[in-house]
């Protein structure tokens, strides 16, 4: 009935691009799309004399990852006096922020959850529902009287008080992960404890956290990549210079003048930064990558 | 209720309650109150000012600057979410297909999502220069014409760093949807003649249309509220021609360049009422999925 | 409708060997099934019909023409699967439709033909439901109409009632077999159930490890298995089989416990063989009213298992277990407690295995 096994028309072939090819060139736009900023990035952090082009470098240097290191200044450019700027100044001050942010994270997310976790209580999801939604405006609308509050508390400019606020931000949806990884640790174990003699506290210090240490890991690592990478509100509130995270540090040098996208920017220097920035953050990244993304498409649902 | 056990347990939640409450509730609310206000950063209208009631919001009907700021908003939301899409989808097409390498292209394809967002716009400057930048030496080398990316196209210049960063999340929301098809629907419609075409338009995406429509609810989501990107490559004031000048920038302009704290605010909360209306189109589609 | 035939087919996966050389044929318009345990390589060999799998070596062919390269789709193969598979987002009618949209049929025609098809399956009032809608059979139904829609080379039919309640695979069974038979389509149906497999086929080809073990009718594969695994397989209560020795100065088979005298019309075939397995079904045994010793099976009734109509018997005779399968009422009427006897009703349908080779050596 059927011809099975038709010949294709060779012309056809020839005319129009079999979809195998179509779809490999597609594949290597896409790939070339995400990679050419990034090559530029890494080949600027090595060049001698580099540019805001993409180019391949005149010379090979690590002059200027040695600099950071040796906590070497820079210039900023500009027209404006120029000033030297440390740059180390700056890993100090996000290692500094997102260490609090993580810490905070840590204690008062993990202790709520493990109060969420075993309390039986008939608002539990009213609580809960609260603690997710509490910060129920977007992000930079948030900031605005925020300015004003933080100036009122004196927290501003204040590293260890704005890693506190920083925390704050992703806190109900930490609560909401590690509220999951307590709920999988059976009472019966602390119940076990308990029996045996040790109070409450010990046995949440010696049952209860130590099997609910991979999650302890997860939040503390999602929330010091999120702190390490923030901007908006150190933006706002931070406003002197000397305390600049790397985010608003790199910001603060690009466009001394908006028009031209801060030409006179050192960026070699700013470029070996980065790749220094980014290390932690790919790190971590790639590490938990199976937790954060399916904490990322569970947040799609809740959310 | 409130027994022992419960009362030690409610102290459990006493730090992070805090902590919420004074630095996520108060500023939301206040966000409100404020909009309703002439509050300003500083000066006099700091620590004297006068209730509004809708004022602000009078203003900004008549306000030219933010309906070039809403419109230039627009813009970006759509276009954005037209092409954060389509790369996100075809790249969750690639790494949930049995492609040799597909392991390292997905590893690969990550890295926007990994690498922190002010980067983003540090690296892209070597592609939107306008002289020696990557994007118009691809041009002149195609013939056409090298754009102005930094002056009259920062619009598209920030699309499609926004593009750049923002395809990850839609591709792992996609891969996710394709990888939970039973491979039987993909089987059946091959065995009754389907080509891949037709197999993709009218199998599987109508299988997964839930999944895409949550997708592109996010996406604009996120968008709305985009603040970074614009803040780089703009700065403290706003450009003359309003062009970068999305709804979260003016609103931040406003705030803290002009000072203008309660007019900021009533510019964040419309952002809000928009995310509000997303966020009820969100609920009433999972409804309708049960 | 096509003659399918597979020369040497072959298909490794890795290492593993899940069809190995695979000669067969299917008649056109003939109801095929491939029996045999899980792993054995009876959905490969169906999957690579239908072109979802890559033959390593050999051939698969339809009509004479060598298949192997040919796309899935454009094989004009149709496959239910055990889940039924139909897309759920679509109507009764529009599942049907699918391979007639496919092919891109004006929508006059595939109106005609799919109310066509839904009246010969009787499924018409369910054109508008969805999948979720229909009951198992219902749903079975329209999978085959599907599949029948296009009129298929080869119908294939991976398990489909795997899934289904015991009471109504019986039924549905027996439907898709009426079902073929209207529409008279080469069929190749996979279960590893031997009464399905009894029940519907017109051929059944037995296969075990990658590698077919015997193919023939029902019957011939029931009365006359080539080995030692056929024999077992098909038939419930499977075959009595027991080792033995043939001593042929004596002429006896010696059994352990007990030995029983040689039929003479299989001393040719067997001379010369020294270890045999022995095999006779539960249903050409009795237990014997009088029993000399000589041509009775002596041993002890160790359960009865009351089926209703008839009665399993298991006898421990030495180290041997028997089965015996008798009427109810008969059964009733044994002491269970004392020794029986048992005989065997017609020794001409007894079989004789090598017990190296597995082969039956009386039927080849």
């Amino acid at each position: 009935m059927s011809d099975i096994g038709k010949k294709k028309n060779l012309l056809a072939l020839v005319v129009s691009p079999t979809p195998t090819v179509l779809k490999y060139v597609v594949l290597l736009a896409i790939l070339l799309y995400v990679f050419l900023p990034l090559a530029w990035l890494l080949l600027t952090a090595v060049d001698t004399n580099p540019g805001a082009y993409l180019k391949l470098p005149d010379g090979l240097t690590f002059g200027y990852i040695w600099g950071i290191i040796t906590s070497k200044p820079i210039k900023s450019g500009s027209g404006q006096a120029t000033h030297p700027i440390y740059m180390t100044n700056w890993i100090v001050n996000s290692l500094v922020l997102a260490s609090v942010s993580m810490v905070v994270v840590v204690i008062c997310a993990s202790l709520a959850s493990y109060g969420l976790s075993r309390l039986q209580m008939r608002g539990k999801g009213v609580l809960m529902t609260i603690l997710l939604l509490a910060g129920f405006m977007p992000a930079t609308a948030k900031i605005l009287p925020l300015f004003r509050l933080c100036r009122q508390l004196g927290i501003l400019n204040n590293l260890p008080g704005i890693g506190v606020v920083v925390a704050s931000g992703s806190m109900g949806m930490m609560i909401w992960i590690m509220k999951g990884f307590f709920d999988n640790i059976p009472r019966d174990l602390e119940e076990q404890a308990w029996v045996y003699g040790y109070s409450r506290i010990r046995a949440l210090f010696k049952v209860v956290l130590p099997a609910a240490g991979p999650g302890l890991a997860v939040i503390a690592f999602l929330s010091f990549m999120r702190a390490w990478g923030a901007f908006t509100l150190p933006l706002v509130l931070i406003r002197k210079e000397s305390l600049f995270p790397i985010s608003i540090g790199i910001s603060s040098v690009l466009f001394a003048d908006p028009g031209e996208l801060g030409l006179s920017v050192d960026y070699g220097s700013i470029a070996a930064l980065c790749i220094l920035y980014a290390v932690p953050s790919v790190v971590i990244f790639y590490f938990f990558r199976k937790h954060l993304m399916s904490i990322r498409l569970t947040k799609i649902e809740v959310r | 209720m409130l027994g022992g056990e419960n009362r030690v347990l409610l102290f459990c939640l006493l730090p992070a309650l805090v902590l919420v409450i004074i630095f996520q509730f108060i500023p939301s609310v206040q966000t409100i109150w404020y909009s309703l206000t002439n509050v300003a950063l500083l000066g006099k209208k700091a620590l004297k000012w006068d209730f509004l009631g809708v004022g602000n919001y009078v203003r900004l009907v008549s306000d030219r600057y933010f309906w070039k700021s809403f419109s230039v908003t627009m813009r970006y939301v759509a276009v954005s979410l037209v092409f954060r899409f389509a790369i996100g989808l075809i790249s969750a097409l690639f790494i949930s297909s049995k492609m040799k390498g597909r392991t390292v292209i997905a590893l690969f394809l990550l890295l926007p999502m990994a690498i922190p967002g002010v980067m983003h716009a540090f690296v892209w400057i070597s592609m939107i220069e306008p002289r020696a930048g990557t994007i118009n030496r691809i041009f002149r080398w195609m013939g056409l014409p090298p754009q102005s990316w930094t002056y009259g196209r920062i619009t598209e210049s920030l699309i499609m760093i926004n593009t750049w960063a923002g395809y990850v999340l839609p591709m792992l929301i996609m891969a996710s949807a394709l990888a939970s098809i039973p491979k039987e629907y993909h089987e059946a419609a091959e065995i009754y003649g389907a080509s891949a075409w037709m197999k993709y338009w009218k199998v599987i995406f109508p299988i997964i249309r839930m999944p895409l429509m949550f997708c592109m609810i996010i996406i604009v989501k996120e968008d709305m509220d985009d603040f970074t990107y614009a803040y780089m490559y703009t700065g403290e004031a706003p450009r003359a021609d309003y062009k970068s000048e999305l709804l979260s920038l003016y609103a931040y302009h406003k705030a803290f360049n002009y000072y203008e704290l309660g007019y900021g605010c009533a510019v964040g909360v419309i952002i809000a009422l928009f995310i509000l209306v997303l966020t009820l189109a969100q609920v009433k589609a999972g409804r309708l999925a049960k | 409708m096509a003659v399918v035939t597979f020369e040497n087919m072959t298909k490794y996966f890795g290492k593993v060997g899940a069809v190995k050389g695979l000669n067969l044929s299917i008649n056109e318009g003939e109801f095929m099934v491939l029996l045999g345990p899980s792993g054995c390589g009876k959905t490969t060999t169906m999957r690579l019909v239908a072109g979802l799998e890559k033959a390593t070596e050999g051939t698969v062919s339809f009509n004479g023409q060598v298949v192997n390269n040919v796309p899935v789709r454009e094989r004009n193969v149709s496959m239910v699967f055990q889940i039924g598979s139909l897309f759920p987002h679509m109507s009764v009618f529009n599942n049907i439709a699918f391979p007639l949209h496919a092919v891109r049929w004006p929508k006059g025609k595939i109106r005609t033909r799919v109310e066509e098809v839904a009246e010969q399956l009787q499924i018409e009032e369910l054109l508008t439901r969805r999948p979720h809608e229909l009951s198992g059979g219902q749903a079975q139904r329209v999978a085959l109409g599907r599949g029948l829609v296009r009129k298929p080379e080869v119908l294939l039919l991976d398990e489909p009632l795997a899934s289904v309640d015991a009471k109504l695979r019986d039924e549905l069974r027996v439907e898709i077999r009426k079902i073929q038979e209207i529409f008279k389509c080469t069929t190749i149906y996979v279960t590893h159930d031997q009464v399905e497999a009894m029940s519907i086929a017109d051929r059944i080809t037995v296969m075990n490890l990658g590698e077919l073990q015997q193919e023939g009718a029902p019957d011939d594969l029931y009365s006359k298995p080539s080995n030692l695994f056929v024999a077992d397989f098909v038939g419930r209560p499977p075959m009595n089989l027991l080792e033995c020795t043939y001593e042929e100065t004596s002429g006896l088979l010696n059994f352990g416990a007990f030995t029983l005298p040689l039929p003479e019309a299989v001393r040719g075939k067997l001379s010369g063989r020294g270890e045999l397995i022995f095999g006779v079904r539960p249903e050409n045994l009795s237990i014997a009213t009088e029993g000399n010793g000589k041509n009775t099976i002596k041993g002890k009734i160790y359960v009865m298992e009351n089926l209703g109509g008839e009665t399993i018997i298991t006898v421990d005779a030495g180290e041997h277990q028997i089965r015996i399968r008798t009427g109810s009422d008969l059964a009733s009427q044994i002491d269970a407690t004392k020794d029986i006897q048992i005989a065997i009703n017609n020794i001409s349908k007894v079989h004789f295995f090598d017990k190296q080779t597995k082969e039956n050596l009386v039927y080849k």
